[in-house]
């Protein structure tokens, strides 16, 4: 089983060079370069040379990229052209601000999701079914971002019932521990500044889990409609037991191992929607933070965006597979 | 003859100065073309008047003020900063030795009490008495020295490789020989020649006069994300959460709170806070919402805002230009014939008419009346194919030709609605047989062709960094090496060289204005650009906002309050 785990480590080595070195060619094939984003209409072209010169964006591209392996060896992420703060200071800031949108999207879209899903097949062809249906194929054919500005609209700008954006009021200062706000806010003992927070959390993570949700509920309710037509369901229910033990206890758990496999790999696709998501609300997080980089061609930022995702994306693979191995030993003896 | 390098970063400050209107310019870039649909005159126009002092200014009270905008600050230190976002939380933070008031180009004193020269050489600056910064420290001859010798030596104690000074560079680099103190009150600035241009170069944020303690204390961190910057202006920072918000606090004990000049009141928003929100929406969202008092709007939002009850239109006298340029390196653009049948043959004030929603006049020449040495006598290029075609023939081109024409990515004030603005160009030229074929590029690449010299005929513009000619026409049409065209459009006339260049070194003002308007009529004649619209400064505020003062050159909120 070690060895399994390890070679399957391995194996992902050579994947994320690759990406490495696709996404910095692709990013510096892009047409403008940060200088002439950063200098705009009057820069001199003396300017734009003394500056390309001084980031290095003279020289041969493997001489950049090598360089930048070396950086990255030594735990250097680079520092961002447009601010010049070390990149490594911006994730740590904004990577919690996305967990913790990313953490409640995922509960309610797994709560909602999973939930509508079993409904959906117990009551299969009903007017629930017919309606989480039609919510479900809503939720995956809107845009994200349009769904965003909508909720704004209507919730924010027209009812008023909560904030438009950000993440916090703009006068409350937040002392930062764990970058959470909900938790720092509990630690700093304002249960005034949770509610503050949690009251701005609800749009974007409710829009945010809509990238979810469509899929866990088609899922939940295929796989739940397939475990109650098992021989174990049947034999639960004519030892007698109770309908609600029979769903929950020998129905759901089963059911339920495709879809946290599922869960797994939208972890990515939430990333995704992060991007559009946090921009939409001011979401001081990593997929803003990805937004401004690439209108800004900042490279070192991009180089860092990719990358974390990649690394998201495999690890989440990875793990699903080696969970794959531990259910299943066939695949780990291949 | 000051330096030929010359405000490479001018660009930026202009974001500064058309603040809300063009701030938006970059993030629109991405969003739909704007549509302005053709109306009368702004709802309201605020008073003029440079120093018009709001009446009924109101105890001040616990009132916070949020300013919504696209983008983080780069850090809080003036001399060092290049960009909008960070000059507009400066300007609160920090005095300069002069200013420029309202809506004028007129300089005046500031954190100096006065100042005078006899030859334009040496100049003395009599400091304000009693000034203290936001640490305590006080403010006198030693600490403007201070400043000054930081931004001056490359080597001094309290520079940094990763810094750059570079307004300093353009602005003084080749025109500053030495700073003295005089006494505690007074500090002196040689020239190594004479210029007039001292004072109103002065007034840039950039060379805000900041505390040698706290530059001393904090080392490289002053100013930045890890640091406090420390000034003596209205508002002190307070705390920056990174591309989230800045806070800054008012100044109590500022020096002007009890100075009985009219326009120095002490502040009556005891909180002002910079929120930065990238995208557009959000951001006008946000207004409408509530929970910002300003924003920075895409061209396209204030079009909605229009009629709405909720929000006063506030209008700054033009400080820019929107023109088309050509390359005349490439034929036949080398024929002033050819550029003036671009004038004649386009009916610019229908397409002013219905493209700029009344913010923006026909311009006549280059520079809007607004500033020094604007031509008064120049009357635009009246639309007339008849002369549009006689200038063909005259030009040996009497079929017409063909050509690309590139159109700007971006929504600016001065072209609001590039796209549309080109389709109405093309379809007058075609009528008289010049063929456009229209093209346009990202932003950044569209910048950098242009000033290759990559694109025959194309379009651009200008806002004022300063309110000052040499900012102007100056910068549009001195040679950058000082010896040959500049590859953009190469344009050579020696004699327009001459006036521009005197401009920088003349004293007196009469003087200045008659070179100025000499070149206007030069760059009028020959027209190697042809000059399209002077947009006005437009900001939508809400109604809540009482006392909005219009200021060209930054933003000013001492005098504000938001009734809530």
């Amino acid at each position: 089983m070690t060895t399994y785990i390890f070679r399957r480590i391995l194996t992902v080595i050579p994947t994320l060079l690759a990406v490495s070195i696709l996404s910095f060619i692709f990013i510096r094939l892009i047409p403008g370069n940060p200088v002439t984003v950063m200098l705009g209409e009057r820069a001199r072209q003396q300017d734009i040379d003394q500056y390309k010169e001084q980031m290095g964006l003279n020289e041969p591209i493997y001489v950049q990229y090598i360089k930048y392996l070396g950086q990255i060896a030594q735990g250097n992420l680079g520092v961002s052209i447009i601010n010049r703060v070390p990149v490594m200071d911006q994730l740590a800031y904004r990577l919690p601000a996305t967990v913790e949108a990313i953490v409640v999207a995922l509960i309610i879209g797994i709560s909602v999701g999973v939930g509508a899903g079993v409904l959906a097949a117990l009551k299969r062809n009903s007017l629930i079914d017919t309606a989480s249906n039609v919510v479900a194929l809503t939720g995956v054919s809107i845009p994200i971002f349009w769904l965003a500005l909508i909720a704004i609209y209507l919730f924010a700008v027209s009812l008023k019932w909560v904030p438009p954006g950000g993440r916090i009021d703009a006068e409350i200062q937040i002392t930062r521990v764990t970058g959470f706000y909900l938790i720092d806010s509990l630690l700093m003992g304002r249960l005034d500044y949770f509610g503050n927070a949690l009251k701005h959390m609800i749009l974007p993570s409710l829009v945010l889990s809509t990238t979810v949700m469509p899929n866990i509920m088609r899922l939940t309710r295929a796989s739940m409609l397939e475990v109650l037509r098992t021989d174990y369901v049947r034999t639960a229910r004519a030892k007698g037991l109770k309908e609600r033990s029979v769903i929950l206890k020998h129905a759901l758990r089963n059911a339920l191992l495709p879809v946290v496999t599922v869960i797994g790999l939208q972890v990515g696709g939430l990333l995704g929607g992060a991007i559009l998501t946090e921009n939409a609300f001011s979401w001081t997080g990593m997929g803003s933070w990805y937004f401004g980089a690439i209108s800004g061609r900042d490279y070192p930022v991009i180089q860092v965006a990719i990358m974390f995702n990649a690394v998201i994306f495999v690890a989440m693979t990875m793990l699903v597979d080696i969970s794959y191995a531990f259910i299943d030993p066939r695949i780990r003896l291949k | 003859m000051s330096s030929k390098k010359d405000n490479r970063l001018s660009r930026r400050r202009f974001l500064i100065v058309a603040g809300a209107t063009t701030a938006a310019g970059l993030l629109a870039a991405c969003g739909p073309a704007a549509t302005v649909a053709p109306t009368a005159a702004p709802a309201a126009t605020a008073a003029p008047a440079a120093t018009a002092v709001p009446t009924a200014v109101p105890v001040a009270k616990e009132s916070v003020f949020i300013v919504g905008r696209g983008g983080d600050s780069v850090m809080l230190d003036p001399a060092i900063v290049t960009d909008g976002e960070s000059s507009r939380v400066c300007t609160p933070i920090y005095d300069t030795l002069t200013i420029i008031i309202g809506t004028s180009t007129k300089v005046v004193p500031w954190l100096a009490e006065s100042f005078t020269t006899t030859d334009s050489k040496v100049w003395d600056f009599k400091l304000r008495q009693g000034v203290k910064f936001h640490d305590g420290e006080t403010l006198n001859a030693t600490a403007v020295k201070f400043n000054f010798d930081r931004w001056q030596n490359k080597d001094n104690k309290y520079r940094y490789p990763s810094q750059k000074y570079e307004y300093w560079d353009i602005e003084f680099g080749s025109l500053i020989d030495k700073t003295e103190i005089v006494d505690e009150s007074t500090f002196r600035i040689t020239l190594k020649e004479a210029s007039g241009l001292l004072p109103v170069k002065l007034s840039q944020f950039n060379f805000g006069i900041a505390s040698p303690k706290a530059i001393a204390d904090q080392g490289e961190k002053y100013a930045t994300q890890a640091g406090k910057p420390v000034g003596t202006g209205r508002f002190k920072f307070d705390s920056w959460v990174p591309n989230d918000k800045i806070t800054l606090l008012r100044n109590d004990d500022w020096w002007g709170g009890n100075a009985k000049l009219d326009y120095t009141q002490a502040p009556v928003i005891t909180k002002l806070i910079f929120r930065s929100i990238p995208d557009n929406s959000t951001r006008f969202a946000e207004l409408q919402a509530g929970t910002l008092d300003q924003a920075d709007l895409a061209q396209t939002d204030m079009a909605t805002l229009k009629d709405n009850k909720d929000y006063q239109l506030i209008v700054t006298p033009s400080m820019g230009v929107g023109y088309i340029n050509f390359n005349q390196a490439i034929k036949p653009f080398d024929k002033p014939e050819v550029r003036k049948a671009f004038a004649y043959g386009v009916n610019w004030d229908a397409i002013i008419t219905t493209f700029y929603g009344g913010l923006a006049t026909r311009a006549a020449g280059f520079t809007p009346p607004a500033i020094l040495g604007s031509n008064p006598n120049l009357k635009p290029y009246e639309y007339s194919p008849d002369k549009a075609k006689e200038m063909l023939k005259a030009a040996g081109l009497p079929d017409g030709f063909s050509t690309d024409f590139w159109y700007i990515p971006v929504i600016r004030g001065y072209f609001p609605d590039s796209k549309a603005i080109a389709e109405a160009m093309s379809a007058d030229l075609a009528k008289i047989g010049i063929k456009l074929t229209l093209k346009t590029k990202d932003w950044a690449p569209y910048l950098d062709d242009r000033k290759n010299g990559k694109f025959p005929v194309w379009m651009l513009g200008w806002g004022s960094d300063n309110g000052d000619p040499d900012n102007f026409i100056g910068y549009h049409f001195i040679y950058i090496d000082g010896k040959t065209p500049n590859p953009e459009d190469n344009y050579a006339n020696p004699k327009l060289q001459t006036l521009l260049n005197q401009g920088r070194t003349e004293g007196d003002v009469a003087k200045r204005e008659k070179i100025y308007q000499e070149a206007e009529q030069i760059v009028y004649d020959e027209l190697p650009r042809v000059p399209v619209a002077w947009p006005e400064g437009a900001t939508y505020w809400p109604v809540r906002v009482k006392n909005v003062v219009p200021w060209v050159f930054r933003d000013r909120y001492e005098y504000m309050f938001v009734q809530r």
